[in-house]
C-alpha cells in the first residue's frame, strides 16, 4: 500500500476517534450501565488508541522516507548494473555480427570503462551492506575491472577473444545484479508484518 | 706539489673539450672523460651523477677498482642517489641555480655524515679523499662529476695516504665545465628532437582525422608522452580539452611512472573558473607554481599530488584566436623554477596542440554532419572515380579505402558524441544522454539509407550493428532517466 493511501486512512481513524470522544462526552453518565467505571474505561481506551495512532503516524513520517531512500538507491544501482551488463552483452553481440567492429574497440572499451566507474561508485555508496555482502560485490567488481583491463590490452585482431571477454563482463554484471536484487528482497521481506 | 694548472694543461684541456664536443652520445663523452681523469689524477673511483625527475642526483656511470682491485660494475649500489646539498656527493649539486666544486681530504672523519659512506668503505677498503664538481648547463646544474680516493701511480693500488692536490681540484673543475658543455649540447639536441617530433606529429595532416580515442595511440597521448620523456624535467602531463565551452575534460595524460603514477587520481571535469585549471581556462593566462606546498589549497587532487611527490606545476591555455579550447598541465617531481626557455618551449607546444585541435574540429564540422558525404556519388568523387570506365572493378579494388574512409568518418562523429554522452551520464542527466545517443542512432540510420545493401554488404552490416548499439543506449537511458524523473 502506498504512502498516499495510508495517510488518508490514518487521518480518517484520527477523525473517528475524535468523533467518538466528542459523542461519548455528550452521553449522560447515568445512562451507562455499571456507572462511572465503564465510562472511564472507555475514555482510557480512546486515549490509548489516540496515542497508538499518533505513534504510528510519527513512525511512518520518519521511517518511511528513510526506507524509501534506501530502496531507491538500491533500485537505481541495480538499474545501472543491468544497463552496464546489457551494453557489454550488446557489444559482444556486435563482434559476432561484423568482424570490422574491431575498429571500434577503443570507443567501446572507453564506454564500458565509464559505465564501470559509475556503477562502482553507486555500489560504494550503498548503505546497509554487511562486510560479507560488500566483500562479495567487491570481488565481482575486481573481476570486471580486470576483464576491462584485458579488453584494453587484448590483441586487437582477435575479435573472438574480445567477444569472450565482453560476455564474461556481462555475466559478472548479472551476478552483481542477482546479489543486489537478493539484498533488496531481504530489505523488503523485513517489512512484511507476517 | 704544484698548486695551479699550467698553460700546457689548459691547452690539453681545450683539446679534450673540443674532442668531446664532437661526440654523438653521452656514453662516449663519459667514457673518454673517465679515461682522461684516470690518466691524470689517478682516482680509485670516478662517477657521473645526473638529476632525476625526482630532483635528486642519480648515479649515471661509475668506473673504478674495489679493494680487491676488481672493476666496480654499474650494478653496485645501483640506486645511489642524493638530494642536493646532502652527503658529500650532493653538495656540488646544491645551488640556485648553479652548484660549486666541493672537495675533502678527510672523508674518513666525515663518515657519519655520508649517506653511503660505509658502503664505500666496505667496497673500496677505505674512504679518504674526494672531489665533486658540478656539471652546469645553460639554465641550471644538471649533474656532478666525482672522484674518490687516490691510486698510487706506480703501484696502481689505492693508497689511503694519498690525497688530491689543489691543482687536481682546479683541473677537475675545468674538466667538469668541458663535460657539462658536451653533455648539454647533446641534451639540447635531444630536446630539439623532441620538439621536432612534436611539431611533426601535430603538423601531419594525415593524423587530423584520427580521433582522440582510436585504436591507434591518440596524438595528444603521443605529445604528452614526449613531454614526460626522460630528457624532460616533467613527471606528469595532462591534456584537457573543452567540448562545450564550459568544462574541460581530460583527453589524454602521461606519467613517467605509468604503472603507479595514476593511483588515487580521479579525472573530474573542470568547470570554467574552477580551481587553477578552470582559471587558466577562464582567463587564457598561464599559471606557474614553483612550489605547490605554498598553494596546496588550490589543488583539487592534492592527495594524489602528495602521494606522487609532485612539487611544481605549470598550466598553459591552448589558445586559438583568443579562445581557450583546452589546457596543458605539467608537474615536476622537484621544486622547479620555470625559466623563460621552459615557458617558451611549452607555449610553442601549446600553440601547436591548439592548432591541431582546431584543424581536426574543422574536418569534423565539415564532413560529419553531412549525410551526403557518405553517398556513393560523393565517395566516388573523392576517389576521382567518375571518369573511370570500368567503375565496378575499380570500386571493388578501392573497397578497402572506401571502408577506411567510412570508419574514420564514423569514428570522428562517435568520438564527439561519446564524449558528450559520457559527460551527461557522469552528471546523472540520463535524459540528455539518451537524446545524445538518439542523435548518433539517427545519424547511423541516415547512413544506412545511403548505403545499398548489395553494393557493400559488410559496410551495411556494420552500420546496422552500430545503429543497434546506439539505439540500445538511447532506450536504456531513456528508461533510466524516467526512473529518476518519477522520483
Amino acid at each position: 500500500m502506498a504512502m498516499s493511501e495510508i495517510l488518508p486512512i490514518l487521518i480518517s481513524i484520527t477523525q473517528s476517534i475524535n468523533s467518538i470522544k466528542s459523542i461519548s462526552g455528550r452521553i449522560p453518565r447515568s445512562i451507562l450501565p455499571g456507572s462511572g467505571r465503564t465510562y472511564e474505561d472507555l475514555e482510557n481506551h480512546i486515549t490509548t488508541l489516540e496515542g497508538q495512532v499518533k505513534n504510528l503516524k510519527d513512525k511512518i513520517n520518519t521511517k518511511f522516507p528513510e526506507l524509501s531512500r534506501l530502496i531507491r538507491s538500491y533500485s537505481r544501482t541495480i538499474s545501472d548494473i543491468r544497463i552496464a551488463g546489457a551494453l557489454s552483452d550488446k557489444i559482444g553481440e556486435l563482434y559476432g555480427l561484423s568482424s570490422e567492429m574491431i575498429k571500434f574497440t577503443s570507443m567501446f572499451t572507453n564506454n564500458i570503462q565509464s559505465d564501470y566507474s559509475r556503477v562502482t561508485s553507486g555500489v560504494q555508496n550503498l548503505p546497509e551492506l554487511s562486510v560479507e555482502e560488500r566483500g562479495s560485490l567487491e570481488r565481482i567488481f575486481v573481476e570486471i575491472r580486470d576483464l576491462i583491463r584485458d579488453l584494453r590490452d587484448s590483441n586487437q585482431s582477435d575479435s573472438e577473444s574480445i567477444r569472450r571477454n565482453l560476455e564474461r563482463i556481462s555475466t559478472r554484471y548479472s551476478d552483481a545484479e542477482f546479489l543486489l536484487s537478493k539484498l533488496l528482497n531481504k530489505i523488503l521481506a523485513s517489512l512484511d508484518p507476517r | 706539489m704544484k698548486d695551479c694548472v699550467t698553460l700546457q694543461e689548459i691547452n690539453d684541456l681545450r683539446i679534450f673539450g673540443n674532442t668531446i664536443l664532437t661526440y654523438k652520445s653521452v656514453e662516449d663523452v663519459v667514457k673518454y672523460t673517465f679515461l682522461k681523469i684516470k690518466e691524470k689524477i689517478f682516482p680509485q673511483v670516478i662517477s657521473i651523477f645526473l638529476f632525476s625527475k625526482e630532483g635528486c642526483i642519480e648515479r649515471f656511470k661509475i668506473y673504478g677498482i674495489d679493494k680487491y682491485e676488481k672493476i666496480i660494475s654499474d650494478s653496485w649500489l645501483s640506486k645511489e642517489s642524493y638530494e642536493p646539498g646532502i652527503s658529500f656527493s650532493g653538495r656540488a649539486a646544491y645551488g640556485k641555480p648553479y652548484g660549486e666544486t666541493h672537495w675533502s681530504n678527510s672523508l674518513n672523519q666525515e663518515l657519519d655524515q655520508l649517506t653511503h659512506g660505509q658502503d664505500y668503505v666496505d667496497k673500496l677498503g677505505f674512504l679518504r679523499c674526494g672531489i665533486s664538481v658540478p656539471l652546469n648547463g645553460t639554465r641550471r646544474t644538471f649533474g656532478t662529476l666525482e672522484v674518490i680516493n687516490r691510486v698510487d701511480s706506480e703501484t696502481r693500488k689505492a693508497n689511503s695516504n694519498l690525497v688530491f692536490s689543489d691543482s687536481d681540484i682546479c683541473w677537475l673543475t675545468i674538466v667538469g665545465a668541458h663535460v657539462a658543455a658536451a653533455i648539454s649540447r647533446l641534451r639540447k639536441k635531444d630536446e630539439d628532437k623532441i620538439f621536432a617530433t612534436i611539431s611533426r606529429v601535430l603538423a601531419d595532416p594525415s593524423l587530423e582525422q584520427q580521433p582522440v580515442h582510436s585504436m591507434n595511440q591518440s596524438v595528444y597521448k603521443v605529445i604528452a608522452e614526449k613531454l614526460v620523456d626522460h630528457l624532460m624535467p616533467y613527471k606528469v602531463c595532462i591534456v584537457r580539452l573543452t567540448f562545450d565551452g564550459r568544462s574541460l575534460i581530460v583527453t589524454d595524460k602521461a606519467n613517467s611512472d605509468e604503472k603507479k603514477g595514476w593511483i588515487g587520481r580521479h579525472d573530474e571535469p573542470r568547470l570554467l573558473g574552477e580551481g587553477i585549471v578552470g582559471k587558466v581556462f577562464e582567463s587564457g593566462n598561464l599559471v606557474a607554481i614553483s612550489n605547490i606546498k605554498e598553494r596546496e589549497k588550490e589543488f583539487s587532487s592534492l592527495s594524489w599530488i602528495k602521494r606522487q611527490g609532485l612539487k611544481s606545476f605549470i598550466c598553459f591555455p591552448l589558445l586559438m584566436l583568443g579562445k581557450v579550447i583546452g589546457t596543458l598541465s605539467l608537474f615536476t617531481g622537484y621544486v622547479h623554477e620555470f625559466t623563460d626557455s621552459d615557458i617558451e618551449f611549452l607555449e610553442n607546444v601549446s600553440f601547436l596542440l591548439a592548432a591541431f585541435k582546431v584543424r581536426s574540429e574543422k574536418i569534423k564540422n565539415i564532413e560529419v554532419p553531412a549525410p551526403s558525404i557518405v553517398s556513393t556519388g560523393s565517395l566516388k568523387n573523392s576517389f576521382k572515380l567518375e571518369q573511370a570506365d570500368s567503375r565496378n572493378i575499380i570500386f571493388n579494388d578501392l573497397s578497402s579505402d572506401y571502408n577506411d574512409y567510412f570508419d574514420n568518418t564514423l569514428l570522428l562523429s562517435f568520438e564527439t558524441a561519446s564524449k558528450l554522452y559520457q559527460q551527461y551520464l557522469d552528471s546523472g542527466n540520463y535524459i540528455e544522454a539518451s537524446k545524445s545517443a538518439n542523435s548518433v542512432y539517427e545519424m547511423c540510420q541516415k547512413l544506412i539509407e545511403s548505403v545499398h545493401k548489395n553494393e557493400n554488404e559488410e559496410l551495411y552490416r556494420k552500420l546496422i550493428a552500430l545503429s543497434s548499439y546506439w539505439k540500445l543506449n538511447r532506450d536504456l537511458y531513456s528508461v533510466r532517466g524516467s526512473l529518476d524523473g518519477d522520483e
